[in-house]
């Protein structure tokens, strides 16, 4: 996406658009959308319920459940090949080996009639040569490095509590030491407690098993820590893309700035609102015309509601889609 | 495991002693007298007397009804018929291998048949396979099992003459009576495997098992078909009932001397201590099946034997 | 309450409108109960008149489905045999219904011991496969059509008890049926003002299946000549009857069975329908 990068990326999804064919109509989740990830780099891809981020990250495994998913345009470079066009063996092969992902709720997404190791030693007798007692080993090792004695390799996942089992995900995904670890809302359906304690355990692991994340959220506090890039996603488009400090510091679409003000902070005045984006996200079956955001934006101008401007480069590596960014010559916001 | 075993199996004894105290509480208090019935109009008063002593009907309920408890518990002895005067148990024995023979092929044929029908379904869903065989077993299940018996006779014994109408002994004569008593067990079985096996498809753990890289056809077989396989060994236990019960309608159809021929011979003829057996065996066979179901399941799902 | 359930009702209505199959089942129930009502109107014959010069003729302009072994019309015979099956199986289900449901009401309801013993004898009748405790207790009635409502009507007790008392225990927690009994509502009042409409829905989603199920067990005792007797054209006995001549009448024999078949499957679509309708989570 950025010509400043010498190195090619990772990840490369250019111009992606998914759709759903329902019974209601067709539900168009994800809408021309551009993202990339470099090797060994964190990206948060930030957006609200239903902005189509876990369709974008299934996308990526290949993994839409067709019918009804629909992929209708784009491709999805991983290491400069497009696994939308790989043959379905191949899509296996990395799968797990070189992308592996961890789920939003480990209460249903452990094979609950399978034993953990097994389910672990299952993934690495797909993509390594390993046998037998080596295999139990890997898995032991992998339980061990999530901080899960071995000895409970043995048990059942309805004996581990819902931070265990995230735990055992995590193995799962980061057995076969991928190169893309896609981590989809890991904290989400876990106590706070335990939230920070798997937030640790994934930055920790990322940066020793050497791999790159994707980590889907919509928590800005969780991106902070860990990220080193972030991508804001409305109603299936990256709406701003950037790294981490300038996002942070200069946030340049109005939705993005949105975001930021419903976030309480320590300094906003106690007792005080928080600044609410007006309106709901757009009826994914009837996108209005123009730019998505142009009915809820608080700077919307005639050309808004007419036609979408797609990623701009405003600043260098800074990407908006808005006609009218924040902050910049033309721009009308603070 | 072997805990949760020997627990259901004792629980199973009361289930069956109360269901031997329905039963001839039932038949005791059906209007019309067996003596009578046993020995006809044409009886000196003497005869019909001597009849009723001899079975020790003038009894009170109550002694009746311990009498017939305690043989059967202590001595596995189910009294004699009325009618053929022989034991109740000997003429069962004699039955029960054709009913059990007819029962299990019928059962084997459905769950070999039906599941894996149901797994294309499931797979396919909405493709013209599945709609197919989506209306072929709502046919299955809404015909009455005594007309697809006649239906086929008709079709594969009058017209083609495939296959004999009558009998149980040799393979040929099987073939009929087994399609007709497997026939709804089929379309039930196919039909619960189809919506277990969707429900599950569409789990977040099968998606975990496709991220893994794991090949389609083993995660069926390996991760979607144990789990689905829960509601369907209810189903099938519980068709194994169904099955045994049916197999007095088979039986009358195609002339077989099973335990269900020989219960509706004696509900015409009023000989109660044959129903009273045969109702028994029936239960009991039902009964053990669903406990060996019950078993087979904690051993796929660890979950059940420990609550 | 009154609003939520309401709408339900209203969204339950919409989906089963969209299910061609249950609309169909429904039109085809309509058409069978329409015919039941008007037998005497509609049928060309009665189902008693005999024409010994028609006996056994196959079908003809004159008797559309042919004549049986006495001469008598097989139309008109299946057209007041559907009185027959449509009054065993709402009457049969009505018997479980009541019996089952109170049943499973009590026990739900107060639980403890009650329940322990209630839903014990419920797993006793279980224990004996339903076909072979109608075959036994309509053998003890003895022939007859209340007899044979009453056999069949027995053997779903126990479904209907495990269901309501499954739908009493989910509803009995809640906080409106607490305030009920602040207000000091009596335990018949709770059950029957408050618990009952809430548990409507797997209840007619049943009953429908039931009905099915019981004309089919009626035809079932009365094919192996255990229910209703002849001369009354129970279209289970009518095949019976039939069966003498399935190789050279076979049109008897198909006539009947053809009848109980769309009976049957009229209201399987239908139940199924209802049931996607009233609860879209639990497709079964």
């Amino acid at each position: 996406m950025s010509d400043k990068n010498t190195q090619a990326p990772l990840l490369d999804i250019r111009d992606l658009s998914i759709r759903f064919n329902t019974d209601s109509g067709v539900v168009h989740a994800v809408n021309h959308l551009n993202l990339s990830l470099q090797k060994g780099k964190a990206l948060g891809f930030v957006g609200e319920t239903g902005a189509g981020k876990t369709t974008t990250a299934l996308a990526i495994l290949h993994l839409i459940q067709s019918p009804p998913g629909e992929i209708t345009s784009g491709e999805i470079l991983f290491e400069g090949q497009d696994i939308l066009r790989m043959t379905e063996a191949e899509r296996r092969d990395i799968r797990g080996n070189k992308i592996a992902m961890i789920f939003q709720d480990p209460m249903t997404s452990l094979n609950p009639i399978m034993t953990v190791e097994d389910q672990i030693m299952e993934v690495v007798s797909l993509h390594t040569d390993a046998k037998g007692e080596e295999l139990r080993n890997r898995a032991h090792e992998m339980l061990q490095m999530v901080g899960i004695r071995p000895e409970r390799g043995k048990e059942f996942p309805d004996q581990f509590s819902g931070g265990m089992r995230q735990r055992v995900g995590i193995a799962i995904a980061l057995a076969c030491r991928p190169t893309l670890l896609i981590a989809d809302e890991p904290t989400t359906a876990l106590d706070v407690t335990i939230q920070a304690q798997v937030i640790d355990l994934i930055k920790h692991l990322q940066k020793m098993v050497e791999t790159s994340l994707l980590l889907i959220t919509h928590d800005l506090g969780i991106v902070a820590e860990i990220c080193d890039e972030v991508a804001i996603m409305y109603a299936g488009r990256v709406v701003e893309y950037s790294d981490l400090r300038q996002l942070y510091t200069k946030p340049m679409h109005p939705y993005t700035q949105g975001l930021f003000n419903a976030v309480p902070r320590l300094d906003s005045e106690p007792g005080g609102r928080l600044a609410v984006i007006q309106g709901l996200t757009p009826d994914p079956t009837d996108l209005p015309e123009g730019c998505s955001f142009s009915p809820r934006c608080p700077y919307v101008q005639d050309i808004c509601r007419q036609e979408a401007l797609g990623l701009k480069e405003y600043e260098p590596g800074h990407f908006v889609d808005c006609h009218f960014p924040l902050g910049m010559n033309g721009g009308l916001g603070a | 495991m072997l805990r949760y075993a020997i627990r259901r199996i004792l629980l199973l004894i009361p289930v069956i002693l109360s269901v031997m105290v329905i039963i001839f509480t039932i038949l005791y208090f059906t209007p019309g007298d067996p003596a009578r019935i046993a020995l006809g109009q044409e009886v000196t008063q003497e005869a019909i007397e001597a009849f009723r002593a001899s079975y020790g009907l003038d009894d009170p309920y109550l002694v009746q009804l311990g009498r017939y408890l305690y043989r059967a518990v202590f001595h596995l002895d189910l009294g004699n018929s009325y009618i053929m005067k022989s034991a109740v148990s000997s003429e069962l024995a004699n039955r029960i291998p054709t009913t059990m023979k007819l029962a299990f092929w019928s059962v084997v044929f459905s769950t070999v048949v039906g599941i894996p029908m149901g797994i294309i379904c499931a797979i396919r869903q909405y493709s013209i396979l599945d709609s197919f065989v989506t209306l072929l077993t709502l046919l299955g299940v809404s015909m009455p099992t005594f007309w697809m018996g006649l239906l086929f006779i008709l079709a594969f014994s009058v017209h083609l003459g495939w296959f004999p109408s009558m009998g149980f002994d040799t393979v040929s004569e099987m073939v009929l009576p087994i399609l007709t008593l497997s026939g709804s067990s089929l379309a039930i079985i196919a039909r619960i495997t189809r919506s277990s096996m969707l429900e599950v498809i569409h789990s977040d753990y099968i998606r975990t098992a496709r991220a893994k890289g794991q090949k389609e056809s083993v995660v069926i077989m390996k991760h979607a078909l144990p789990n689905a396989m829960i509601p369907i060994m209810t189903i099938i236990s519980m068709q194994f009932g169904m099955l045994l019960g049916g197999s007095i309608v088979t039986e009358a159809i195609f002339s077989i001397s099973g335990v269900g021929r020989l219960m509706l011979e004696a509900i015409n003829t009023r000989d109660y201590p044959i129903i009273q057996g045969g109702v028994l065996f029936i239960s009991i066979a039902f009964s053990l099946i669903n406990l060996t179901v019950d078993i087979l399941y904690a051993c796929i799902d660890h979950r059940i034997h420990m609550k | 309450m009154a609003i939520k359930s309401n709408s339900l009702w209203k969204l339950a209505f919409i989906r089963l409108r969209r299910n061609y199959l249950a609309i169909l089942g429904f039109i085809v129930l309509f058409i069978l109960v329409f015919v039941a009502i008007f037998a005497d109107q509609i049928s060309p014959y009665g189902y008693e008149q005999q024409d010994y010069m028609m006996i056994r003729q196959g079908p003809s302009a004159k008797h559309l489905l042919g004549t049986d072994e006495f001469g008598r019309d097989v139309l008109s015979r299946l057209i007041y045999g559907s009185r027959i099956s449509l009054q065993v199986g709402l009457v049969a289900v009505a018997i479980s219904l009541f019996a089952g449901g109170a049943i499973g009401a009590i026990a739900g309801y107060f639980g403890g011991r009650i329940d322990n013993i209630l839903m014990r004898i419920m797993d006793i009748q279980l224990a004996i496969p339903t076909i072979l405790l109608a075959i036994v207790i309509s053998a003890a009635l003895g022939p007859g059509l209340f007899n044979l409502m009453v056999a069949v009507g027995i053997t779903s007790i126990p479904r209907f008890a495990r269901l309501m008392r499954a739908s009493v225990l989910s509803i009995k927690g809640m906080e409106f049926i607490e305030a009920a009994r602040a207000m000091g509502a009596s335990h018949t009042r709770i059950i029957l003002i408050y618990i009952l409409p809430n548990c409507m829905a797997p209840l007619i989603v049943q009953s429908t299946l039931s009905v099915a199920n019981a004309i089919l067990f009626a035809a079932t005792l009365s094919f192996l000549g255990l229910g209703v007797q002849p001369p009354f054209p129970e279209w289970g006995g009518m095949l019976s009857a039939a069966r003498p001549y399935l190789r050279t009448n076979a049109y008897l024999s198909i006539f009947p069975g053809l009848a109980i078949m769309i009976t049957i499957l009229a209201l399987n679509f239908l139940g199924d329908g209802l049931r996607d309708a009233l609860d879209p989570k639990q497709k079964r």
